[in-house]
């Protein structure tokens, strides 16, 4: 009966998607990836996807976690994991036509195998917006990788957000990270990686269970270096909105330094970091003690 | 009455560390009225194997994780050490010789010799969620409880 959810087929043609869910029934260690899902057919590629938002994350805004739709008749909850890629995106809109989702999920298969959670995200919709997502022309910023808007930004700084976020948190990502969990559990694999945009995403990362596959000891450096005395410490010197002298105080302090490009000084740049969560595992790392956010 | 049945802890993969992996185990030890004898031992290994991790494994790449963890399982503690770095193909090496004296084995300076010598069901896996490395180590309770 299993393989009755599966896209349909010519007859006696062999089906890739059908041996795999088969090798899934079998055996209970398989890992299923972005790619097996999608190639479902669309509701139970909907039932399995539904596993990955917490209820409660929807229900707050009166949205049905099932049927996804809200009290006004529209869905809110947008899936695009179509046929044949391997990744899947969750949008979920708050209103329904909002141009921002209050809850973004990407994931995609790596080349190893495993699952990467390409972007994680939690906007109240209802807070207000900076647009430093685009420049004074509109042309995307990239999170200030390609091009910035400093007026926006300093204007989100000092509304008290960081770096790369357009509103602020739904401090829901405690939930996020647990559903998480199950969802990979479910689907057998033992952690998920991602790449920290920011700053302030590793340390909530941190706090989250994830540990560093590359990048822990150059957090340990910038803490190191942001204490007085440090080249960090040192380069905040006032000479732009982003580098003033408190902000080696402060996680947030620090990530608009660094997306200021304060690491130039110590001859590094914020890349290559990539962090791993464990299936069930907290990695207590804490790369920042006594920091506050 | 101590509930904790697990202790770990997670540092940068780097030479300053090892020294905070020591304590962790000597801490840990301390908690588990674990003899002094077996304490010493495990502290060895633990740093000559998170040595081992930072200057092969983690060799030219930009430092990740090392999670050292441990385990009481009835008169055994076990410990596992994970990482990200490359594999430590000698060590799968090594392991296919478990069981032959220490001096026949072919360490090449590989720091190990004290790990192979000391501790037991020595296991080395890469998965998709690190490289683990588990061994155990028979203890008695200190004899003031």
């Amino acid at each position: 009966m299993f393989p009755n959810i599966l896209r349909s087929k010519p007859d006696n043609e062999p089906n890739r998607e059908e041996t795999s869910l088969l090798q899934i029934i079998q055996d209970e260690r398989a890992t299923v990836s972005i790619r097996m899902i999608n190639n479902l057919y669309e509701i139970a590629k909907r039932r399995i996807y539904r596993g990955f938002i917490p209820p409660r994350l929807l229900t707050a805004f009166d949205i049905n976690p099932i049927s996804w739709e809200g009290l006004d008749g529209n869905v809110h909850v947008f899936l695009d994991a179509e046929p044949g890629t391997s990744e899947a995106k969750i949008c979920a809109k708050y209103p329904w036509d909002s141009p921002d989702c209050f809850l973004t999920l990407e994931l995609f298969d790596n080349q190893f195998g495993g699952i990467e959670l390409g972007w994680i995200a939690l906007a109240n919709p209802m807070s207000e917006r900076f647009s430093t997502d685009v420049d004074e022309n509109g042309e995307p910023t990239y999170l200030g990788s390609v091009r910035r808007n400093l007026r926006e930004e300093e204007r989100a700084k000092d509304a008290g957000y960081a770096p790369g976020q357009v509103r602020d948190g739904m401090r829901g990502s405690r939930e996020v990270f647990e559903q998480l969990d199950s969802f990979f559990a479910t689907l057998s694999h033992p952690a998920y990686f991602l790449e920290p945009l920011t700053y302030v995403s590793a340390w909530v990362f941190e706090r989250r269970g994830f540990a560093y596959v590359r990048g822990h000891a150059m957090m340990d450096e910038i803490h190191r270096e942001f204490q007085p005395g440090g080249k960090l410490n040192d380069a905040l010197d006032g000479s732009t909105p982003f580098r003033q002298p408190h902000q080696w105080t402060t996680i947030r302090g620090r990530a608009w330094a660094i997306h200021d490009g304060i690491l130039e000084v110590i001859g590094k740049r914020w890349d290559k970091v990539r962090m791993l969560k464990r299936i069930g595992y907290h990695a207590h790392v804490d790369t920042t003690p006594d920091i506050s956010y | 009455m101590k509930t904790r049945l697990k202790f770990s802890v997670t540092l940068a993969a780097e030479l300053e560390a090892l020294e905070r992996f020591e304590s962790f185990i000597i801490d840990t030890c301390g908690e588990l009225d674990i003899e002094t004898h077996v304490r010493d031992n495990l502290t060895k290994a633990v740093r000559d194997v998170c040595k081992t991790i930072i200057d092969v494994g983690y060799a030219g790449l930009d430092s990740g994780s090392i999670i050292v963890s441990m385990v009481k399982q009835s008169s055994n503690v076990v410990v596992t050490i994970t990482d990200f770095g490359n594999p430590l193909d000698p060590l799968s090496k090594l392991m296919s010789n478990v069981g032959q004296a220490i001096e026949d084995l072919p360490m090449g300076g590989f720091g190990l010799a004290f790990l192979f010598r000391t501790m037991q069901n020595i296991k080395y896996e890469v998965t998709q969620a690190g490289n683990r490395l588990i061994f155990s180590h028979p203890f008695q309770r200190n004899k003031t409880e």
